[in-house]
């Protein structure tokens, strides 16, 4: 009896310390501890911060794609499921976001995700009307579109991003660390000389019904890229990416792509032998128009010949045999140096993916012999990009010093802004020998009437024309017509390659590419505020 | 009730519990309890209405945020090439500059070719006619 009375009272008991100690956990968490563990379980802002990637800015900080905020607007596939229900809400949303509702519900219905995305791009503005809406099953996500004040300018330098944001080709690409975080980048590129540029290549395409074409625009003394564009391209704002057939577009041909240089290869030849000493620009030499290197008969492009020349009218005239002469003087050994030092068959190190090294067949190779000497002294036989010509063109502009090619100046982050340092360039030739080669190419101009648009400046030039490589063949009929060029030759401001594939009026790079360099080194050197009498009035 | 063995006393759990028995500590712990939870009730209400303030205001950030980069964009569009290129055209009425190409030809200009007579059209004769002396004389009247 005794004994059940303790067990009752020990139960009460513990049913009592038991209320007692949920009564102290409610008093600490509520009165105590509230403001430790306010926001603890309350729902997150209505939207997250959208999600911003950075810009790409020309050299003087003009954008050329720029993110802008935007929503998409998601249905949940349940939601639509009664059709009445459906078809009244699609229409409703149709009308704000501007697409036909019967084809938001096929699409949602057919889609094998939860929720389907019908409407991109929305501006904040649209946003609001399809909030107001309130659909049941309809949301809104924070998002972002690319925006390109400038067009297409510089598209396969830009490059583009995928629906998921991320950089797939170009500079968007390259520097998709910096982009994806926010930050900005500067390029080297100048909107007024790119467009000078694709614009002179667009014309000289037209007018030679062309296949496409290339144009580059380098300062010689930093290596800036100040205009850089390749036909044909594509539109930045719809990019075929549905087309796999349209993928090589994305691409940067300059970089990328690799030809046979031709004629303008013989700079580096002539130069090469007069950095030697072995010729000088007046030394004289008589051409034959035919020269055997291995059993094998080389002829000048008219199949002519041309008596008693100099140095200098083989780089004028273009005479194969004179350059095939040059190169035996130099040997196998100096002449494939000189190929090495102005940066052929290795990377330029340009901020592009995809770049090519180009394909030189040295005198290690097992298969070189004397006719690849013969042939590369002119420009035949060996690979090179674009880019690699340009470069090689700066050195003999810059007296004799290489540069490294770059598009990127500059990079913006919350930390400050990290200029690109500026290099100091590899000794290739000498200046005595870069300054002759440059009076030698004063005798190359554009043909009239374009050279009359650079009355008043020294320029000078070196024309091309290569065969087109198609697999290991030369395809029947083909050429790249190329113009190589320096402005002014006293103090270049820039050098400029023309590149134009496969016209159908004439081969020669004089009549193809020439205009194009004559108006994009007019608007340069006006653009520099170089006087027609070749003063500087106003550096920039 | 709890009941014992037969002959004794029922037990009253209530009077095992102190202070008046069971129904009253029950009653004062629900009551504990209650005052427990009014007690930080204003608390809570007004960290509630502190973020929903905070949610606001974020919304408003984001909204300004959003406009700025919109304008921003605007404003890029603007000074785009194209856009200046296009304003030029329409609205002041501005045309491209037009080359004109001069060229200086180093030939002598041409002569205008002479025929021989003979292949040329035959001369009208116009005979004026002389005027009379009369006439000349009338002519040189001051009055006339």
């Amino acid at each position: 009896m005794r004994g059940g009375h303790w067990r009752v009272k020990l139960v009460a008991l513990a049913v009592g310390l038991a209320f007692a100690a949920v009564v102290a956990r409610l008093i600490q968490l509520q009165a105590l501890e509230h403001q430790g563990q306010s926001g603890k379980g309350v729902t997150a802002p209505s939207r997250p911060k959208p999600y911003l990637r950075g810009s790409i800015l020309d050299a003087n900080g003009n954008p050329l794609v720029m993110t802008v905020p935007a929503f998409k607007v998601l249905v949940e596939k349940r939601a639509w499921q009664d059709p009445q229900r459906a078809l009244a809400d699609a229409s409703l949303l149709g009308q704000v976001v501007g697409r036909d509702p019967l084809e938001m519900i096929h699409e949602t219905l057919a889609s094998p995700a939860f929720e389907h995305t019908v409407a991109w791009g929305l501006s904040w503005q649209k946003a609001q009307e399809v909030e107001a809406l309130r659909l049941k099953g309809v949301r809104l996500v924070p998002d972002s579109v690319r925006f390109y004040p400038e067009g297409n300018l510089a598209s396969q330098v830009l490059g583009i991003v995928g629906r998921d944001g991320n950089g797939l080709s170009g500079i968007e690409r390259r520097l998709e660390d910096v982009l994806a975080n926010g930050g900005d980048v500067i390029l080297t590129i100048d909107r007024h000389l790119q467009r000078v540029a694709e614009e002179a290549l667009d014309k000289a395409i037209r007018q030679h019904g062309a296949k496409g074409g290339s144009v580059m625009v380098m300062n010689p003394k930093t290596g800036e890229i100040l205009a850089m564009a390749s036909r044909p391209t594509f539109d930045l704002r719809s990019p075929p990416l549905d087309d796999p057939s349209s993928l090589s577009l994305f691409r940067n041909p300059l970089v990328t792509d690799m030809y046979e240089p031709g004629s303008v290869l013989k700079l580096a030849t002539v130069a090469a032998a007069i950095d030697q000493g072995l010729v000088s620009p007046h030394t004289p030499w008589y051409d034959r128009g035919v020269v055997m290197v291995g059993g094998w008969p080389i002829y000048n492009w008219d199949y002519s010949a041309h008596g008693s020349r100099t140095v200098t009218d083989i780089l004028v005239q273009s005479l194969n045999t004179g350059a095939v002469w040059l190169a035996q003087l130099l040997g196998p050994e100096h002449f494939y140096e000189y190929l090495r030092r102005f940066g052929f068959g290795k990377l330029s190190g340009i901020e592009l993916d995809g770049e090519a090294p180009g394909q030189v067949r040295w005198p290690d190779d097992p298969h070189w012999s004397p006719v690849d000497l013969a042939t590369n002294s002119f420009g035949h036989g060996l690979a090179a990009t674009p880019v690699q010509v340009t470069t090689m063109l700066a050195a003999i502009a810059n007296d004799g010093l290489l540069v490294r090619p770059h598009l990127v100046k500059g990079i913006v982050t919350p930390q400050g802004v990290r200029w690109t340092s500026p290099e100091p360039g590899e000794r290739v030739i000498s200046p005595e020998t870069a300054k002759a080669v440059r009076e030698m190419m004063a005798r190359v101009q554009p043909p009239p009437p374009a050279n009359t648009l650079l009355s008043g400046y020294r320029v000078g030039g070196k024309t091309g024309t290569a065969n087109v490589v198609e697999g290991y063949a030369y395809k029947p009929n083909a050429y790249i017509a190329s113009f190589a060029g320096i402005a002014p030759l006293e103090d270049p401001k820039v050098v400029i390659l023309v590149k134009i594939d496969e016209p159908t009026t004439v081969p020669w790079g004089t009549v193809v590419a020439g205009p194009a360099f004559a108006e994009i080194a007019a608007h340069a050197l006006s653009y520099f505020g170089v006087t027609r009498e070749g003063k500087l009035v106003s550096g920039r | 009730m709890a009941t014992t063995r037969a002959g004794t006393r029922p037990y009253r759990l209530w009077k095992a519990i102190p202070w008046g028995g069971l129904p009253t500590a029950i009653g004062l712990a629900a009551l504990v309890i209650g005052a427990a939870s009014l007690f930080p009730l204003s608390g809570l209400v007004k960290s509630l209405v502190s973020e929903s303030h905070a949610a606001q205001l974020q919304r408003e950030l984001l909204e300004w945020e959003t406009k700025l980069k919109e304008l921003e964009a605007h404003l890029a569009y603007l000074a785009s090439l194209q856009r200046i290129e296009k304003e030029a055209e329409e609205r002041l009425h501005m045309a491209p500059p037009q080359e004109t190409i001069y060229v200086r030809v180093d030939v002598p200009p041409f002569s205008i070719p002479t025929l021989p007579s003979r292949y040329l059209p035959p001369a009208t004769e116009v005979e004026e006619k002389s005027t009379p002396w009369w006439r000349k004389l009338i002519n040189s009247l001051p009055f006339w």
